[in-house]
């Protein structure tokens, strides 16, 4: 009887017990199923990528990389990137990397572009987007993607456009910015975009600018930009064009400076086209820029300055691998003085004539060995020294040379 | 072309697919979002699709993608490896699109047709 009792209770139990695991394992199934399509969702909402590359770099007659002229390999950039889709019109983008580029540009950690994208308005043939926070420059043919070295055509771009010393500044800016593109079956795809605001100016790359006898601060006061792009229906070709002006203005350090205080104001305007056929591709970008100093060198000193150039890029794609590349550029920084004579005779002989001017040869290479890794290989042959730094403080010292050469080859792989 | 069950569309002419590859239309008629998804640039059946359908180069769609996902600029299509993933991404994503040479007519996606 009582054996009895025991099993029945037993099996009472055992009812229970496996009452409550089966009810457990459907609130686990359940929750499984739930967790799973919020993973799904989250999957399709969260993007990451990222990017790393490693480089050696050698450059002989300049300091362009380093200031003893040994082969370097300070020619590193690392990026990671996230991207997340808040609502069906705002996503929150984030790409931060860290770069080393020797003398080139301010080395170290930074964030790249860190915004809130908002789609302000979306049909079949009109986008309209504006982005808030710290946005990259979208106006030239590589500046947006001049950090990303996959996505640029050469490990050093043409620096009369795309001045490492000037990288910092140029790369893009805080404030607002906005993006509107039109689709047309019969006359093509437009692009319109327009920028407003300031960069930081790092310590590092004021040195770079005005060297390390300013004492002082430079700030940016203003960044306008704007640019315009138009690709024929079904056509290989695309054009564009873009507008910059930027202020600065420079406070001299009131217990001792060697400068005084003075502003600074930089216009530029480009007209870029790009052809892309099955093997060819072209690409070329022809500007001109207007630099105004008032007061800096001496409190009463006004420069107003006309530089111009251009260049001219050819890749030659020899299969789904193999890629050829060939550039040649000129820039001439005041047009005026294209042999750099009166700036000579300015500085009294301190400043050598080829100060004044920067062309630049290059032949290269490139081998895709995956979708995701690259390795680039290029040689420079550079005759003047108008985009070395600093700039307003040339050192001839260690540019004696008119002629420089420069070669690199940098591995790289992204996801 | 196979698209989730949720996109009411029957076919799609070359210079709107070509407006979805480049990410220049992201909504669908019915304003909900698109969802690309392609293979690894190398792949013999993207190369095809880019040259054959899309009439523009895979290193077009790189360059336009690449800009798009490392400026902060946009959003690129989401890569997959392999074909079998991708038929799967399709399935599973409302309002996403993909390619694929040969798909079986009774499974669940719409197949689309694209108008020349």
């Amino acid at each position: 009887m009582l054996s009895k009792l025991n099993s029945n209770g037993l099996l009472i139990k055992m009812r229970k017990v496996a009452n409550t695991s089966i009810k457990m394992c459907l609130l686990l199934l359940l929750s499984c199923n739930v967790s799973k399509a919020l993973a799904d969702e989250t999957k399709n909402k969260l993007q990451w990528h990222g990017f790393i590359s490693q480089g050696v770099i050698d450059v002989n007659g300049s300091d362009f990389v380093n200031d003893d002229g040994d082969l370097s390999t300070e020619l590193t950039e690392v990026g990671l990137n996230t991207n997340y889709q808040l609502t069906d019109d705002l996503r929150f983008a984030v790409q931060a990397v860290y770069l080393n580029g020797g003398n080139r540009f301010h080395s170290g950690a930074r964030i790249d572009y860190m915004l809130i994208d908002w789609s302000v308005y979306n049909s079949i043939d009109w986008q309209a987007n504006i982005y808030f926070g710290r946005f990259k420059n979208n106006h030239w043919l590589y500046s947006s993607t001049r950090d990303v070295p996959f996505a640029r055509p050469s490990i050093v771009l043409p620096q009369s456009v795309y001045f490492d010393g000037f990288r910092d500044i140029a790369v893009g800016g805080d404030g607002i910015a906005f993006k509107i593109s039109h689709n047309d079956d019969a006359y093509g795809d437009f692009d319109f975009n327009f920028s407003y605001g300031t960069s930081p100016i790092p310590d590092t790359q004021q040195k770079i600018l005005l060297s390390e006898f300013a004492l002082g601060d430079v700030k940016q006061d203003i960044d306008l930009q704007s640019s315009f792009y138009w690709q024929p229906s079904f056509s290989q070709w695309r054009f564009g064009l873009s507008l910059l002006n930027a202020e600065f203005s420079y406070s001299e350090d009131r217990a001792f400076d060697n400068f005084a205080s003075g502003d600074f104001t930089f216009q530029f305007y480009t007209m870029n086209a790009l052809y892309e056929g099955e093997k060819w591709e072209f690409s070329g970008e022809i500007y001109q820029e207007r630099f105004v100093v008032e007061g800096f060198y001496v409190p009463q000193f006004h420069a107003d300055d006309i530089g111009q150039g251009y260049y001219i890029q050819s890749r030659y794609k020899m299969n789904d691998k193999l890629t050829f590349l060939a550039r040649a550029e000129h820039f001439f920084l005041n047009k005026e003085d294209k042999k750099g004579k009166q700036l000579e005779k300015n500085t009294a002989g301190k400043i050598p004539g080829y100060f004044g001017y920067h062309s630049d040869a290059t032949l290269g290479l490139s081998y895709d060995f995956t979708s995701n890794m690259k390795l680039r290989v290029e040689h420079h042959w550079v005759r003047g020294a108008a985009r070395l730094t600093p700039i307003v403080l040339p050192n001839t010292q260690l540019n004696n040379s008119e002629h420089w050469q420069m070669w690199a080859v940098q591995l790289m792989y992204w996801f | 072309m196979i698209v989730n069950p949720t996109v009411q569309i029957n076919d799609l002419s070359i210079s709107q697919l070509r407006r979805i590859y480049t990410m220049r239309q992201v909504r669908w008629s019915n304003n909900s979002p698109i969802k690309v998804f392609v293979l690894p640039n190398q792949h013999p059946q993207h190369q095809r699709f880019c040259k054959e359908t899309l009439r523009v180069f895979p290193y077009q769609l790189d360059r336009i993608w690449h800009k798009l996902t490392f400026s902060g600029l946009g959003v690129a299509p989401v890569r997959v490896k392999t074909i079998n993933e991708l038929i799967k991404s399709v399935e599973k994503t409302p309002g996403a699109i993909g390619y694929v040479e040969t798909y079986n007519m009774e499974g669940p996606l719409r197949v689309i047709k694209i108008k020349q």
